[in-house]
């Protein structure tokens, strides 16, 4: 018998302990107001649930077991409007389609991924405008059919300091992060580097490029964060970020559960609710929300009011959970008017873009991978707006991140999958084929370079019509296809990585031949969506405004890469500009708590 | 150094050689010595008593013969004994044949043994498979993974265990995937109506890796039931027989045949569906933990040198990750299990 409960109001509901709702979860707490943090997954305990059993590379790349249920919902995904979207109906695993899963339980996703960290440069901030002002708005219609680029609505420099206070809490490595984006300075040492990774630096050194330690969110030696956790050092067991798959047992991979939750739950104002499925926002008469429902293990229905709501859901399912509330304007891709849902883009590449590889005379254990996406080097050079665009027919550039990082980052089989199963992997002499694959005499450095993604008004959110998760609320539906402004960045960049390749000393370096990716289509949900929800200044294609407070919901905020305006734009993983944008989030609601009304 | 050599190879050297050489003709010349003496005295003898002599000769003559005869006898058993000797060298031969085929039994029997203890051990029994279906499963696994010089295959890792056992659990049941309808297919092409509305550009082609491709109205298990079926039935119409009959090269050509969508009934499911879906776990079972049923004995982490969950000193090696990640030669090092790593760390 499912009851109804009815629970007294708090000051904040924090739906989802992913690592943005962690972050606001603590700044509430411990600025003193009563908070409650939602989460449909558990409280894992990850030195207890994760030392003996996450070396489970079927486990956990294929079962998913500490991952969502997709039988409990999932997402469809259509290239076009004129398509029926299919929903994904399973995870997929081999390095070609494998995906990571939603998050389950404190962490979210930040609980498996590849700990890729990097700041956004100052041009992602001002992608529009900058464009407009350097090459035109006609250079930019034409580099990107549809672009409905929009800017931040605060600057690079604007960030900086909260960059600066997020990285101290999150434990992010790296050295000084070149001389192109200046103030940044990451609090932990860089990883010990890879051969390959130091041969990468110096032949970039040698071409006068300014290379530096890819930075990650390992942390290389323990630390104590801003809020009192102690945060243990990496044990370098190598099962860490293969294809973002692997739990970290140790803590040293950054998440919610290992940096910010133990502290908000310290100060005793955090009430954590775990194996909860919210559904909806309950919203007055003036647009404002009044309370969350969600159910509980049993069935019971939960009522929950606040005076602020924080959506720390991930991509597709915060939009969907304001769709469904009836919150914000739905994107209707025919008028082009609304905005919710609208400036989607993927921020996972393409399968297949122009690349270039080359044989360098290294071998290695590439089962002993290290960590993550640790121990290689990127430059700036080749990113964003640091190539003068003129004349040219895109915009943005191919960020080389990562470039000699641990190999494959991980435990890895499913590679044998990596161009899916056919004909070819029967008998002996695929067998001989892969004898020894984890014991390379010599090594092939492959470098797939793309571009930005940045948003077209083709591309959106919204809910689907046809299919319903396991409560009967429909799936989020996602319409997305790659752009092809990623193919003409790729086709410009691949020569130019060839020279680095080359000056590695790399032999029998090969560029495949351009590609206008016509024929490639997206065919699983990306594990990035940078937009959908966007921040901005202009309630017509905006969400959020500046303090990632909702136009239209003024006691409503959300933090994610879901919220970024301008589209995946190659140059780093999402959780970093997101985590530092999450602390202004932060800031907002405190100046809400303490004075309703917009934030200006 | 000469000196010892010398003696070492029997060519004696030196005083003592010579002393020894010498001894052999000192006894010689007393001997000469005394012999001489004695036919002496028969020469005197005989000129005095030479009848008696010639008697003697006969009976010596006799004697001769008798000896003669005796000598012939005793030549006559030595030939028979040596018939003996070989008769019984043949018999030691044959046996000694048949105590290395009784020790190859035994070895054999003790393997089958300790496979039976493995099987029984690690619970190789079928749990959701039909013997027939096994039977398809198994010359699928065999003619994938085939054990050769290369090292041991598919069968031997236990590939046909791992996947009963998937079958019957989450991923046959399809416990993990999203279930609900409508039902329709990838790679449509449009206008395609669902719901009262209709989709002009029908459904997208989806890979095999993309997470949309199976829409079907059933879970894993069933879709393994109708592809084991259904791969038995075209072995048949085009092979002219069950699967596991067929010529391993007919088994590959076959499967090839499913890749490329010949067979034009395939139950509910396209076939190149299920071939992907027979890779995909056929070498799953070959690689992933043993745990899981399959990669018995590591076999398949020894094949790609996989080390599991051995960091580099699980055995002792007194390897450490942080210096293997970082070296550039790649250095060979024994896996090690899910299921050792925690006995190890218990």
């Amino acid at each position: 018998m499912s009851q109804t409960i009815e629970h007294p109001a708090v000051d904040v509901v924090v739906l989802g302990l992913g690592a943005m709702g962690g972050l606001i979860a603590v700044e509430t707490a411990k600025a003193g107001y009563k908070t409650v943090g939602l989460e449909r997954g558990p409280y894992w305990n990850f030195t207890s649930d994760f030392t003996e059993t996450k070396y489970d590379e079927w486990g956990i790349g294929f079962m998913r077991k500490f991952d969502h249920n997709l039988a409990i919902s999932t997402v469809t995904l259509r290239n076009d409007r004129t398509q029926f979207a299919l929903p994904i109906r399973r995870n997929t695993a081999g390095n070609a389609g494998q995906y990571t899963s939603e998050g389950f339980g404190v962490g979210g996703m930040t609980q498996h991924y590849g700990g890729l960290m990097g700041r956004f440069p100052p041009w992602v901030y001002q992608m529009y405008s900058e464009t407009v002002n350097k090459y035109g708005l006609d250079f930019l219609n034409a580099a990107v059919p549809h672009q409905d680029v929009t800017d931040w609505p605060m600057t690079y420099d604007d960030y900086v300091p909260y960059y600066n206070r997020w990285e101290k809490m999150w434990g992010v490595t790296g050295t000084t992060e070149g001389p192109l984006v200046p103030n940044a300075n990451f609090p932990l040492p860089p990883a010990p580097p890879t051969p390959i990774g130091t041969m990468f630096r110096d032949a970039s050194e040698a071409l006068g490029y300014h290379p530096y330690e890819t930075p990650t969110s390992l942390a290389t030696q323990g630390f104590t964060n801003e809020y009192g956790v102690q945060v243990a050092p990496c044990v370098y067991d190598g099962w860490c970020g293969a294809a973002c798959n692997y739990v970290c047992e140790t803590g040293a991979k950054a998440n919610t559960a290992n940096r910010t939750i133990p502290a908000a739950l310290q100060t005793g104002n955090l009430d954590m609710r775990t194996g909860t499925w919210i559904y909806r926002l309950d919203t007055d008469s003036t647009g404002k929300a009044t309370a969350v429902r969600y159910l509980d293990i049993e069935g019971n229905v939960h009522v929950q009011p606040a005076k602020v709501f924080f959506n720390g859901l991930w991509g597709f399912n915060l939009v969907r959970m304001m769709l469904l509330s009836g919150i914000g304007k739905p994107y209707d891709p025919v008028t082009i008017t609304g905005s919710l849902g609208r400036g989607a883009a993927n921020g996972v590449p393409a399968a297949n873009v122009r690349s270039v590889s080359g044989t360098v005379n290294i071998g290695g254990n590439s089962y002993c991978a290290g960590n993550a996406l640790a121990g290689g080097f990127a430059f700036m050079e080749f990113a964003d707006d640091f190539v003068d665009h003129t004349g040219l027919d895109f915009i943005g550039g191919a960020y080389p991140f990562g470039i000699g990082s641990y190999l494959g980052g991980g435990p890895q089989n499913f590679d044998i999958f990596a161009n899916g199963p056919d004909q070819t992997m029967m008998g002996s002499s695929f067998k001989a084929s892969i004898k020894d694959t984890f014991l390379p005499q010599k090594l092939t450095v492959g470098i797939a370079p793309y571009g930005p993604w940045p948003p077209t008004t083709d591309w959106f959110i919204d809910v689907d019509p046809h299919y319903t998760d396991a409560y009967g609320d429909p799936l989020p539906r996602l319409t997305m296809d790659y752009g092809s402004n990623t193919f003409k960045v790729a086709n410009y960049f691949a020569p130019k990585y060839a020279d680095v390749l080359t000056r590695m000393g790399a032999t029998n370096v090969q560029v495949t031949g351009p590609i206008d990716g016509s024929d490639q289509h997206m065919y699983t949900w990306p594990a990035h969506i940078r937009g959908g929800a966007r921040l901005g200044t202009d309630p017509n294609v905006s969400v959020f405004n500046k303090y990632h407070q909702c136009w239209t919901c003024e006691n409503l905020f959300a933090a994610g890469e879901v919220t970024d305006p301008t589209g995946d734009n190659t140059t780093v993983g999402g959780t970093h500009p997101a985590g530092a944008a999450s602390y202004v989030a932060a800031e907002g609601i405190i100046k809400y708590l303490k004075s309703p009304g917009m934030l200006a | 150094m000469s000196e010892k050599s010398n003696e070492e190879k029997g060519q004696p050297v030196g005083t003592n050689g010579a002393q020894q050489t010498k001894m052999p003709s000192t006894d010689r010349r007393n001997f000469l010595k005394y012999a001489g003496a004695g036919v002496a005295g028969i020469v005197v003898g005989a000129a005095v008593e030479y009848p008696i002599l010639n008697g003697q000769i006969q009976a010596d003559n006799a004697q001769i013969s008798t000896l003669q005869g005796q000598v012939t006898s005793l030549t006559n058993q030595v030939s028979g004994l040596n018939g003996q000797i070989n008769t019984l060298n043949g018999q030691i031969t044959s046996l000694n044949g048949q105590i290395t085929t009784l020790n190859g039994q035994l070895t054999a029997d003790q393997q089958q043994i300790s496979g039976l203890q493995a099987e029984v051990t690690m619970g190789q029994g079928l749990t959701t498979l039909s013997i027939n279906e096994s039977k398809t499963v198994e010359a699928m696994v065999e003619a994938i993974i085939p054990s050769d010089s290369g090292g041991p295959g598919g069968k031997e890792a236990g590939v046909l265990y791992f996947i009963d056992r998937q079958l019957t659990t989450d991923y046959g049941k399809s416990a993990n995937m999203y279930t609900k309808g409508p039902y329709v297919p990838q790679g449509l092409s449009g206008p395609v109506t669902v719901g009262g509305i209709t989709y002009p550009g029908g459904t997208a082609s989806v890979p095999f890796a993309g997470g949309q491709r199976l829409q079907y109205a059933m879970d894993m298990r069933e879709f393994w039931r109708q592809g084991l079926a259904s791969l038995q039935a075209y072995s048949n119409s085009a092979y002219n027989g069950n699967f596991e009959t067929l010529t391993t090269a007919q088994q590959v050509q076959a499967l090839t045949d499913l890749f490329n969508n010949k067979p034009t009934t395939f139950g509910a499911i396209m076939p190149q569906d299920f071939f992907n879906e027979v890779i995909f776990m056929v070498w799953s079972g070959f690689l992933m933990d043993p745990l899981y049923g399959g990669n018995a004995n590591m076999v398949g982490w020894k094949h790609v040198a996989f080390n599991g969950v051995n960091m580099g000193n699980f055995y002792g090696e007194g390897l450490h990750t942080t210096d293997l990640m970082v070296a550039s030669t790649p250095t060979r090092i024994q896996p090690a299990s899910l299921a050792q790593f925690q006995k190890g760390s218990g």
